[in-house]
């Protein structure tokens, strides 16, 4: 078996190049030469190749820094990077036709999207491509699913959101959420399965933003914390600035799903590591191309590993402090 | 027809050139004007769309119609829009001021696209153009991080919550690079104009010099070479190598054609000089050949006169010889008396060829003259008492001369029988040796000469005669006279004289006798007492 030294040249483990140099001279020395020239050139040949025609695309949303840790991590999870051919996805709805066409160009084995627009968007205009996706949110509502495609889910399993959160607040006794019913009634519901004793949900339903924001106000006085769902009525920015408002006004501490939400000003996100989301990724990926797996045996798996970032400075205006066995990350305040 | 100088076809090439290259250059500045005319209204619009976005996102948010009206019909009268309308993602208007009828884009392309907006070329049912900045209303038009607004729009499925569209009237922009080409097109012509000037200027400069080239070159050709171009103030240019070129080419051909004239001058002369030997000499030679006939003639007159009174007489002798004894012995004297002339014609003839042919063998000795004098003088003494004639010789001296003894005899025989023939009875015939020495003066090789001199007392010699006696069968009067003669002996005298150096001459007066004298060199200069008596010019030995 060849591996390769510090040098980037191949040679037999356990110095029998060495050995061979002692034992038969020239002979074993020419014998070498000759192994390490056709290894280096299968090398060339098959980076030409992959260079040519990569096993994978990666095209990585350029919207938001955590794809790039999700980025780093599926490199880090896949492991040969000569392989993976990189396109990046920008908001501009033009650039998806060229990045299609380069996609088709390629013609890979394989598509790795990190983001949820690029998951949509690789699926609706190449359905027949095998795709893995990564922080793909909703995927299954999205209509990322099938034979061909799986991947890491943006968001956690509600069961682990509603543990991280009780276990990081476990003074909060009222959490209230506003949630748009046809959108997020099943998972409102579903989530009261997962609250300690004591602990209620109050949710209010508002069908547009404006009603959100109404409702925002209503919830003064009733709740020691307010659960951000991925529901438009609530998660737009100008809810989201009422929300933070309101919140740091009544002393109330915000969660949210995603970290973006904590550096403007929630007291804390329950969601997932992108970095380890990455590497899960990767290693789905190097499963599928070595035929072990396909990508529809990774419907919509949730993120390996949560992280709890909290904003310090909010937390701090709060009077709130997380416990430590929590693991919570700390956000420094500004 | 004529076709244009050098000047007017650099001017109007010049002129073309400009103006094709001006209207390429107006037309690439005019569209990069026009580019970033419009890139910077684009710029404007969008500025403040993202601010009236970012003031009103809110209301944006909420949807509030009434309320987005309202802010929308402000921000339009404010930045004088043309149009301005908001829509959501499904295209449904949110809010709009008036919009131009039938408004639709010109083409499926963006024209531009900016950090967040895109341009769109737009027109209306009245052909009016309009450029559109569509803005999309997102998260990050909030001012919120890009992070969070991917977050905003991964909730919204990557949708914009609206779009801003922006209508910007395009005469505006349009009539300011109107405006603007208006400006500069005079001025631009100016500058066209101004450099086609000076270029005609500059060119004119240049040209002069050519010009005078041209006109020097037709002088030249038509013969003027003091013709010279002044080199103006192009002297140090092309066109200054190139006038002083000509200029020396012409100075070059100027002396040239001086050489060749007098060249040509030379050989004239040197033909006319040539010209005129040959005639001489074609003269001497029809000389020459009249002569030669005219001697034929007299030769064979000679021959025939004696051979005809032999023949006579010998017929005569033959066919019917007179019976008287002393009739036939006169006739057969004269046959004698003829053929002896003839014999002595042969012989002068004979003589006389040979020294003009170089053949006769000549045998010069150093001799005393008076040697062949005195023979000569002791051969005729006895036809000189014949005739009763005084015939003295005076020879005082000796004068040595190299000479051919007996040709200088023969000299003197020819003139002692010519004064013998020629004196009468009773007269006398004196023969005198002189020897003469110059002084101060040269009159022969080396100076000093001998002279014979034979004179007698007789009839003299015609004027008219004297000049040709020497000739060839020149017998003047004596042929009326009856005197007989070859009319050789002078001739060959003189040819033996003119042989050793001398001269020959004669000197005579009708009536009073005649004086042959001829001259010879003298060996050398004797030292004896008898050359002391010399006369002031010349030595004259008595």
């Amino acid at each position: 078996m060849l591996q390769e030294d510090g040098d980037g040249q191949m040679a037999w483990p356990g110095g029998v190049a060495e050995h061979g140099r002692s034992r038969h001279g020239g002979a074993a020395l020419r014998l070498l030469g000759a192994l390490r020239l056709a290894s280096r050139l299968t090398t060339m040949a098959l980076a030409a190749a992959a260079a040519a025609h990569p096993r994978i695309v990666l095209v990585v949303e350029q919207s938001a820094s955590i794809y790039e840790q999700a980025a780093v991590g599926f490199a880090q999870g896949f492991g040969n990077t000569d392989a993976i051919e990189r396109i990046p996805l920008d908001a501009d709805p033009r650039r998806l036709d060229a990045v299609t066409a380069e996609i088709r160009r390629l013609n890979p084995r394989l598509v790795v999207t990190i983001g949820t627009n690029a998951a949509i968007a690789i699926r609706n205009k190449l359905p027949s491509v095998p795709i893995v996706y990564c922080l793909a949110l909703n995927p299954l509502q999205n209509n990322l699913r099938g034979a061909d495609i799986g991947g890491v889910a943006f968001d956690l399993t509600l069961q682990t959101q509603m543990a991280n959160l009780q276990r990081a607040l476990p003074n909060a006794r009222r959490i209230g959420v506003i949630y748009n019913e046809p959108v997020s009634g099943k998972l409102v519901r579903e989530a009261r399965a997962y609250l300690h004793s004591g602990v209620k949900l109050i949710p209010r339903d508002a069908r547009n933003p404006s009603e959100a924001a109404r409702a925002i106000e209503e919830l003064a006085g009733s709740i020691d914390a307010f659960w951000l769902l991925w529901d438009p009525v609530i998660a737009n920015p100008a809810n989201f600035r009422l929300l933070v408002d309101f919140c740091l006004r009544n002393k109330i501490a915000l969660i949210s799903p995603a970290t973006p939400f904590v550096e403007a000003g929630a007291l804390m996100s329950i969601g997932a590591d992108y970095l380890e989301a990455g590497r899960r990724t990767g290693t789905m990926a190097k499963e599928i191309l070595s035929g072990r797996a396909k990508p529809g045996d990774f419907p919509a798996e949730p993120p390996p590993v949560s992280l709890v970032l909290v904003n310090g400075g909010v937390a701090r205006r709060l009077g709130i402090e997380i416990p430590r066995d929590v693991g919570a990350h700390v956000l420094a305040a500004p | 027809m004529r076709r244009p100088g050098i000047v007017a076809t650099f001017a109007i090439s010049s002129a073309a050139i400009l103006f094709v290259l001006g209207i390429a250059v107006t037309a690439y500045s005019l569209m990069q004007i026009r580019s970033v005319l419009y890139d910077e209204a684009q710029r404007r619009v969008e500025a403040q769309a993202l601010n009236w976005i970012e003031a009103n996102t809110p209301q944006i948010v909420l949807a509030n119609a009434d309320v987005l009206s309202r802010l929308i019909a402000d921000f339009a009268a404010r930045e004088r829009l043309a149009y301005a309308l908001l829509e959501d993602p499904a295209g449904r208007v949110l809010a709009q001021t008036t919009v131009p009828a039938d408004l639709r884009s010109e083409s499926s392309d963006i024209v531009a696209t900016t950090a967040r907006s895109r341009v769109y070329g737009m027109m209306a049912a009245d052909g009016v153009h309009y450029l559109e900045v569509a803005t999309p209303v997102s998260a990050s038009g909030t001012g919120m991080s890009r992070d969070l607004s991917s977050m905003f729009s991964i909730v919204s499925g990557g949708q914009s919550l609206a779009t801003l569209r922006v209508g910007i009237d395009t005469r505006e922009l349009e009539g300011r690079l109107r405006a603007l080409v208006w400006t500069n097109a005079p001025l631009y012509s100016g500058l066209v104009l101004l450099a086609v000037v000076i270029q005609v200027v500059l060119m004119r400069r240049l040209v002069r010099p050519i010009a005078a080239i041209g006109r020097a070159a037709r002088s030249v050709a038509a013969g003027d070479l003091s013709t010279a171009v002044a080199p103006g103030a192009t002297l140090e240019n092309e066109v200054g190598e190139l006038v002083r070129n000509f200029n020396d080419m012409v100075a070059r051909l100027e002396e040239n054609r001086t050489d060749m004239q007098a060249l040509h001058a030379g050989l004239e002369h040197k033909v006319w000089e040539r010209t005129a030997q040959l005639e001489a000499l074609n003269a001497k030679l029809v000389e020459a050949d009249r002569l030669k006939s005219e001697f034929l003639s007299t030769v064979s007159h000679e021959f025939r006169t004696p051979l005809t009174s032999i023949k006579a007489f010998a017929e005569i002798l033959l066919d019917a010889p007179p019976e008287d004894r002393q009739q036939r012995q006169r006739f057969l004297g004269i046959i004698d008396s003829e053929s002896d002339r003839l014999t002595r014609l042969l012989s002068d003839l004979l003589d006389l060829a040979k020294i003009e042919s170089g053949f006769l063998e000549w045998r010069f000795a150093e001799i005393d003259v008076r040697e062949p004098v005195q023979q000569a003088v002791a051969a005729m003494m006895a036809s000189a008492r014949a005739k009763d004639i005084s015939l003295e010789l005076s020879a005082p001296v000796s004068c040595q001369v190299r000479v051919d003894g007996d040709r200088i005899q023969q000299v003197v025989n020819n003139l002692l029988s010519n004064a013998l023939k020629f004196c009468p009875e009773g007269g006398r015939v004196s023969v005198s040796v002189e020897c003469f020495e110059p002084r101060g003066r040269t009159c022969t090789a080396d100076g000093s000469y001998a002279r014979v001199s034979v004179s007698d007392t007789g009839s003299g010699i015609p004027q008219a005669d004297l000049p040709r006696i020497f000739d060839r069968f020149f017998r003047g009067s004596n042929v009326a006279r009856g005197v007989k003669g070859t009319g050789l002996g002078l001739a060959i005298s003189r040819e033996i004289v003119l042989r050793h150096g001398g001269e020959i001459w004669a000197e005579s007066e009708p009536g009073r006798g005649s004086v042959f004298r001829f001259t010879v060199p003298l060996a050398a200069v004797k030292d004896n007492a008898a050359t002391a008596n010399v006369s002031e010019e010349w030595g004259h030995h008595e």
